[in-house]
């Protein structure tokens, strides 16, 4: 089934919010007019936008206010990737050229800083405190996972906790503060929100793990970039850590990563392979999968409506996707 | 306060809002634009929270500033300083944010919101204009250099005060770009000029060049000061560079940008 398929009733509401962000990244300045449009305009599975409709399904639903929040949150993701394109040195973003490919780094700071400013702008029209509270605790969290992915790079020495805070912060905190977002703008009772924040974090986790695990498992027609590209830039994610749990691996990865200013790609291709065909990928499967069982959980509490049933759908989406 | 006192108090302040060990480690420490901070105390003394005000302004000041240090290309031998400006950058407009948040300060959210996107509008537009010479650039520099401090003044109702101290901000900066100038060092300002105004093409053009606006430009202040007395709310001629040179953790702007 495809993701969009889970809540088509949202069609029509998602459509506004895609217009309103369109509007919302209008600039009079042509080229960060074009470079603000140029990740929207490829496209994106919208999950935050979701995420907050879904939730708000559970309280009074107000799409006037609630499109001020899911497309806040989602131009606060996009500017994040703008950034991250650049951080990364990325040129292929959803299929399209990342801005600072289409045109440098320093336009994409500017269009990055621009799109924050504007989410910012819109999100002001929440009048709720909490709200601002929330948001701007996730984006400093949000930052200070980056940072500290950068800080891990190339560490063999991390264990699992290390990992699960750096992705919580990277990841998870985003999309449960989505649906948090969604539950406290449509005023739901403390214990909805509460379920719905939960619901997201865990789906958060269990999708960054996903994430890590497709890095190994997809061809590189799938990824858009090298099967393993996540490792090759020093990423030790959750495959990795159970792959040198086996301590031929963990050898190898140590030899390769001994000068990690010239990383040899052709060493590290066997290293790939020998870690997308171990049962590393079906132990981070696994947490995945318990991350996900947690999500159903959250949404037992819930009572049941369609929005129920799409949330349940998306977790099971997240959790089969093949990319 | 006296004006060093003012100074030492929200550096500190800053600093250790931005404290983060990982980016203290690896990055030299945000300039402060001691300038426009005092300006900013001077607009906004008279407020009830005007410590945030300050703070919060600098901070999206710093971030920005922060942004413009990456080059238009990542150098191969310092990615990790370059990856860790972005994510600092990133971090400071994090830090305005919940502080304002936490206070439920929506209004100067929106504010300092409004002055990024304006400005980011202004420097997209800037960076790649060419300009025949050095006035043309100016206005245009002025506006951007000034922009927030622009917002904060129309929000604390000073906006009489605008004339005095965007000129002043203004020659301010152009005293320190003559001395650095004079000490050999390349600036984001000096590489602007040379880039993109026609006219100038060494270092000795910019700097008569400067020196002749700085004299304008004094004599604009001399001439705002006469007209309206009230409107000077900072001394024309303090001493910031002594003030740079007592607090030694600052440099007064910033002294990297955009590369070739």
């Amino acid at each position: 089934m495809k993701l969009a398929k889970t809540y088509t009733f949202l069609k029509k509401d998602l459509s506004l919010i895609e217009d309103a962000l369109e509007e919302t990244v209008y600039a009079d300045q042509p080229v960060l007019h074009d470079a603000s449009t140029q990740l929207l305009k490829a496209g994106g599975k919208r999950l935050r936008p979701v995420f907050v409709l879904l939730a708000s399904k559970f309280g009074d639903y107000n799409l006037n206010r609630i499109k001020n929040v899911a497309s806040s949150l989602e131009l606060i993701h996009m500017a994040s990737l703008v950034h991250d394109d650049v951080i990364d040195d990325s040129d292929i973003r959803r299929g399209k050229p990342t801005v600072k490919a289409k045109w440098d780094n320093q336009v994409a700071m500017l269009t990055g800083d621009y799109i924050f400013a504007k989410a910012l702008q819109q999100f002001t029209e929440i009048d709720q405190p909490r709200a601002h509270q929330i948001l701007a605790k996730t984006m400093m969290e949000l930052t200070i996972g980056e940072i500290e992915q950068i800080k891990d790079k190339y560490n063999l020495d991390q264990n699992l906790r290390v990992y699960l805070r750096r992705i919580k912060r990277k990841t998870a905190l985003l999309i449960s503060s989505s649906c948090q977002l969604g539950a406290i703008v449509a005023n739901t009772d403390n214990e909805t929100e509460k379920a719905l924040f939960r619901y997201g974090y865990f789906m958060g986790m269990s999708y960054q793990i996903i994430d890590d695990i497709l890095d190994f498992t997809a061809s590189e027609k799938e990824l858009g970039k090298p099967a393993g590209s996540d490792l090759l830039q020093g990423n030790i994610t959750l495959p990795v850590l159970y792959a040198m749990e086996n301590r031929h691996i963990r050898h190898e990865l140590e030899e390769a990563f001994a000068d990690t200013g010239n990383i040899n790609p052709n060493l590290m291709v066997p290293i790939i392979s020998k870690i997308s065909k171990s049962d590393a990928i079906a132990k981070a499967r696994g947490v995945s999968d318990q991350y996900l069982q947690k999500a159903y959980d959250s949404l037992s509490l819930l009572p049941d409506i369609q929005a129920k049933e799409a949330l349940a759908n998306i977790a099971n989406y997240i959790g089969n996707r093949k990319i | 306060m006296t004006y060093i006192d003012t100074i030492n108090y929200y550096t500190n302040l800053i600093t250790q809002t931005i404290n983060q060990s990982f980016l203290n480690k690896h990055l030299d420490e945000p300039e402060l634009e001691i300038h426009k901070m005092i300006t900013l105390h001077e607009l906004v003394q008279d407020k009830q929270n005007y410590e945030e005000l300050v703070q919060t302004t600098m901070l999206v000041q710093i971030a920005l500033n922060t942004h413009d240090k990456i080059s238009i290309n990542f150098e191969e031998e310092n990615i990790r300083k370059q990856q860790l400006t972005v994510l600092a950058g990133d971090y400071y407009s994090g830090i305005y944010y919940h502080l304002l948040a936490k206070h439920n300060n929506l209004a100067f959210i929106r504010l300092l919101a409004d002055g990024i996107n304006e400005m980011t509008q202004a420097k997209i537009g800037f960076y790649y204009s060419d300009f025949n010479d050095l006035d043309n650039f100016l206005v245009e520099f002025k506006e951007i250099e000034c922009k927030l401090i622009e917002k904060v003044t129309y929000f604390v109702n000073k906006s009489d005060h605008l004339p005095y101290v965007t000129t002043w901000i203004l020659a301010r900066r152009l005293e320190y770009e003559l001395i650095q100038l004079r000490k050999g060092k390349r600036t984001f300002f000096h590489r602007l000029v040379l880039e993109n105004v026609q006219s100038i093409q060494n270092n000795e053009q910019l700097e008569k060049k400067v020196r002749q606006h700085l004299i304008k430009i004094n004599r604009d202040l001399d001439q705002i000061m006469t007209n309206n007395k009230k409107d000077v709310v900072i001394p024309k001629d303090l001493d910031l560079f002594n003030f740079s040179t007592l607090t030694k953790k600052w440099n007064m702007v910033l002294e990297e940008g955009l590369s070739q």
